[in-house]
């Protein structure tokens, strides 16, 4: 019998066998009444001798195979009867399903955004959490990109390697003139499309064999997004020369629609051979021995270990190190994984994207109590209709999955609010996706969020949270059930709800302290002094299309006009911005008398900056004086150092003033100190303080700068910055126009979405916990309406008996913020890096998360207390 | 009383009762009261077979396709569920009736042995 027919045959079988057991009596009594028995007699023994009528049909049914059918009937009987339960207690539904929704909502956010940082970082790559970088670790353990001769000798050697790939982010002009705009693309060697495992969706990627010989490869891959955004998604564009920093490039190809590039959380936009490096920047940099700009990945060998891995890599280093004994990079090679690589968004993104994962998974523990309590209190409503179900022969098992399953029917549409929820706030969070110095963050966060973590955070959730209830209601004792008698036997399951509540206030407090720190450091950060004043300051920036001294007089003349314009206090220029969360350059700084430990690290964060600097930035000198017109190429090549930095070498900053400093930024050689500054922030708010050293404009750099002016206001200092400029030469690229405090404030964008994010979290929090509350006084004031209705009839007043249900619930509260607040102090600690200007035992945040939880758990029980003296105690008493 | 008493009950023999049924139908299509009466007619009152275990039995069968029912009607206008004998049962009856034999004959050497 094929399989359709045997269910129909199990159908037939399931009709016909009443009828054919009847038959059977039937004509067994006939058969007997034949043979001369009276009727009744006939009936007696005709029965006597069939047996028990049930059990053979059940023995019957068993011939029929599939006994797990009769299970999915089962089930889908008490799913259909569930169904109806749920359908007709609409608000009871209702409100777990949104309450399921928060919980689940708020966790598909947060594990979003840790998916994007750690196990899918890089959009549009298979595996690419996989993807292993070799990275160069300095002395002092900071971790900092190859220079490239580091990175040919690794990638010709590895072997546990499949291929070495690298590549580095660049800001490049695209187009020419005043019309061009910034991008930021990647230098990448010829295996980088190979190694990702990305393809081309027109034309082609790049090869090997793109990348051999030096400035003999003049040619480009786009990215989908700058495809659409600047060449309108031509396919024409293919085979067409396009300007990348004044380089001609031919497009090659259109990679991949899902790609945004090798570094997680940035979106990059052109992919240029490392060997046109040489065009593209003026001058052939690669063989630079101490200049970090490859970061170097590959996918591991199959079979091939990190350890083993991390093993090759030193050792080889260390031949490298023979190799080339003079040069003073550290040469250190570590593998490190993709999720801790420099390269990218995710190494500071990944405490706070943590933080918001840990906060999601607390906020889904509040949605299992505050489930949990809202479960029980129905199972008390149902106590009668279980007791019955009990004493007719259902097994305990039957009716904890009869409950189950009525829980795991709100699991889905609990989850497809969940996924609803998402998509709803989901723009909110991430469509103004900040932009650092116009480079775009981007997250692999996926169109959609994980319908099937969803689904399975849901299921989880309502079986934790049916589970106890469930087990209480089908062990309930049957004699009490019967007698719909609530009050006697309550007193455990009202000590197990005023548990759950508790749970959720105390989680809530804890929710809303992290809640409250992160809002409060943001604020702080957004008004700190970064140690410069960049109020008021227009600043641009310009990608001049020429060089040399044409470019030198332009500036020259640039400042000057500047300075003679009475809108304008003070002008400068700047190589590299400010706190945009990593270092744009860095160098190795010795002093010159050498008595310095051989592998102390030296290697420090620089900036090229104009005369008036300092005066422009407001950031007074602590000794000596700031670069002026003196510090022209042909003079004594000079540099500012920071306070930190003169006492590290000299001990103090008056005696750094004169001091010389050996290096290889910008030409080898000494740097006389002239001055130094006071220290302040460069990368980061939150970074501690570090030496850095300032190199003048007129001696280090000559080509793209940021023009910063302080005017006597903002719009006149930058209408003044562009009217200038333009006067000056009506075709230069001009980018980032804007105040800089806004630009030294997009640092903070990443902690935006933190913040935005645990509002939400701490808001839903709070939200449950008042339901919880709500629920459980609710309930207690149903419970006893006997009593309040004896009490009101002999005279007490409508305030005391609110007053007495207020009690009960504020009891509650306080008992759940104290135990939040010990919970908090010693949870917040772990969130320390991601705080600033606070402290994770703020007092300020504590005191408001504790207020803000005892005001609504007032406010939660006030409103059921208040109905409860409004009962008539007449009725009441009648009813009893 | 009835004779139940009397005469000794055997106890069918695993596996035994599928026969029985089988060659009890290769006479003509039967309703299972009537299989039952049938077998204890022959069986001399020994072989009484329980409902229990008649149409767990009877179902066995038609699910493996050796019988087939039909709802008919019997001498005295009574529904009754009637089973026949599939040409599948009849291989099947003849095979275990093979079995069959062979396991008294072999049971009769080893209870036996003087003649073998």
């Amino acid at each position: 019998m094929g399989p359709w027919k045997w269910l129909a045959w199990r159908r037939r079988q399931e009709d016909d066998l009443p009828e054919e057991i009847a038959s059977h009596l039937a004509i067994a009594v006939r058969d007997r009444v034949a043979g001369g028995e009276d009727e009744v007699s006939a009936r007696l023994s005709a029965r006597k001798e069939f047996g028990n009528v049930p059990l053979v049909r059940d023995a019957t049914r068993r011939a029929w195979g599939g006994a797990w059918l009769d299970q999915v009937g089962d089930w889908a009987r008490d799913a259909r009867h569930a169904l109806r339960l749920l359908v007709r207690s609409p608000a009871y539904s209702l409100v777990i399903v949104v309450v399921l929704a928060l919980g689940i909502g708020s966790n598909l956010v947060a594990f979003g955004l840790f998916r994007s940082m750690a196990l899918a970082p890089l959009a549009g790559v298979p595996d690419s959490a996989r993807l292993q970088f070799v990275v160069a670790q300095t002395t002092s353990d900071a971790q900092v990109a190859l220079p490239y001769p580091d990175y040919q000798y690794l990638r010709d050697r590895v072997e546990s390697y499949e291929a070495l790939a690298g590549s580095y982010v660049q800001g490049w002009t695209l187009g020419r003139g005043a019309d061009s705009r910034l991008v930021y693309g990647e230098l990448v060697s010829g295996n980088y499309f190979d190694v990702l495992g990305v393809g081309a969706q027109l034309g082609r990627t790049l090869r090997p064999s793109d990348d051999v010989v030096r400035r003999g490869h003049p040619v480009v891959v786009l990215s989908d997004g700058v495809w659409r955004r600047n060449f309108d998604a031509d396919p024409a564009v293919i085979g067409t020369t396009i300007e990348v920093a004044r380089a001609r490039l031919t497009v090659v190809g259109v990679a991949d629609a899902a790609f945004h590039g090798s570094a997680a959380g940035l979106d990059t936009a052109l992919f240029v051979p490392y060997a046109m490096q040489p065009e593209l920047d003026a001058s052939d940099r690669l063989d630079e021995a101490e200049l970090p700009w490859v970061f170097a990945f590959g996918r591991p060998r199959p079979g091939v270990g990190v350890t083993q891995m991390r093993a090759e890599a030193a050792a080889l280093s260390m031949e490298l190190a023979r190799e080339h004994p003079a040069e003073a990079f550290a040469r250190r090679a570590v593998v490190i994984p993709i999720w801790r690589s420099p390269q990218g968004a995710q190494t500071y993104m990944l405490p706070a994207v943590s933080l918001m994962g840990a906060m999601s998974l607390l906020l889904l523990l509040v949605v299992c109590a505050n489930v949990t309590g809202l479960v029980l209190v129905r199972g008390l409503g149902r106590r009668a209709e279980i007791g019955v179900r009990l004493a007719l022969g259902a097994s305990r098992g039957r009716v904890m999955r009869l409950l189950l399953v009525e829980n795991l029917l709100l699991a889905v549409p609990g989850a497809l609010a969940g996924l609803w929820l998402v998509r709803l706030v989901a723009p909110f969070l991430f469509a103004a996706q900040p932009s650092v110095i116009g480079l775009p963050l981007f997250f692999n966060v996926g169109d959609a969020p994980d319908v099937r973590i969803a689904v399975l955070l849901a299921c989880v959730s309502t079986l934790a949270a049916g589970l106890v209830p469930a087990l209480r209601a089908s062990g309930l004792d049957l004699a009490s059930a019967m007698k719909d008698d609530l009050a006697p036997s309550g007193a455990g399951k009202n000590r197990l709800r005023s548990g759950l509540v508790v749970a959720q206030v105390t989680m809530a407090l804890v929710l809303l302290v992290g809640t409250a720190l992160v809002t409060r450091s943001l604020a702080y950060a957004r008004q700190a002094s970064p140690g410069f004043d960049p109020s008021g300051v227009a600043s641009t920036w310009l990608f001049p299309d020429y060089g040399g001294t044409q470019l030198s007089g332009f500036y020259r003349t640039l400042l000057d006009e500047l300075r003679d314009d009475p809108a304008i206090v003070a002008a400068t220029l700047m190589k590299n911005p400010l706190l945009v969360l990593f270092d744009m350059n860095t160098a190795e700084f010795r002093p010159e008398d050498g008595q310095r430990p051989r592998d102390e690290d030296v290697r420090f964060g620089l900036n090229v900056v104009g005369t008036d600097y300092f005066e422009t930035l407001r950031m007074p000198l602590v000794a000596g004086r700031e670069f002026d017109g003196r510090d022209v190429p042909s003079a004594e090549r000079v540099a500012v150092v920071n306070e930190t930095l003169a006492r590290r070498f000299w001990g103090d900053p008056a005696a750094a003033i004169g001091q010389r400093l050996q290096t290889e930024a910008w030409g080898s050689g000494f740097l006389t100190v002239v001055g130094v500054a006071r220290d302040s922030k460069y990368a980061r708010l939150t970074e501690p303080p570090r030496p850095y050293v300032y190199l003048p404009h007129a001696q280090a750099d000559n080509d793209i700068m940021f023009v910063l002016a302080r005017g006597r206001s903002e719009t006149a200092a930058l209408d003044a910055l562009r009217r200038h400029v333009r006067e000056l030469d009506p075709t230069m690229p001009i980018m980032q126009e804007g105040m800089l405090a806004d630009q030294t404030n997009m640092g903070l964008g990443i902690y935006d979405i933190t913040a935005r994010v645990l509002g939400i979290v701490g808001l839903a929090g709070i939200g449950l916990m008042a339901v919880g509350i709500y629920g459980l006084v609710a309930y207690t004031v149903r419970q006893s309406a006997h009593d309040t209705g004896i009490r009101m009839a002999v005279g007490a007043s409508r305030p005391r008996i609110v007053g007495r249900f207020v009690l009960r619930g504020l009891w509650l509260g306080i008992a759940g913020a104290a135990l939040g607040v010990a919970g908090a102090l010693a949870l917040t600690r772990l969130m320390a890096s991601l705080l600033y200007g606070v402290d994770a035992t703020d007092t300020i945040s504590f005191a408001a998360a504790s207020a803000a939880v005892l005001a609504t758990t007032l406010a939660a029980s006030f409103v059921p207390a208040w109905r409860a003296s409004r009962t008539d105690p007449l009725s009441v008493l009648r009813h009893h | 009383m009835d004779n139940r008493a009397a005469t000794p009950r055997l106890e069918l023999l695993q596996g035994t009762l599928d026969m029985l049924i089988l060659r009890t139908l290769q006479w003509g299509p039967q309703h299972g009261y009537a299989v039952t009466q049938a077998i204890r007619a022959r069986s001399a009152d020994a072989l009484r077979v329980e409902t229990g275990s008649l149409y767990p039995a009877l179902h066995r069968l038609e699910r493996q396709g050796w019988v087939k029912s039909e709802w008919g009607e019997t001498e005295a206008r009574q529904r009754a569920k009637f089973y026949r004998l599939t040409p599948a049962g009849r291989s099947q009856l003849g095979r275990e009736r093979d079995r069959w034999t062979q396991l008294v004959a072999a049971i009769g050497a080893v209870l036996d042995p003087a003649e073998g």
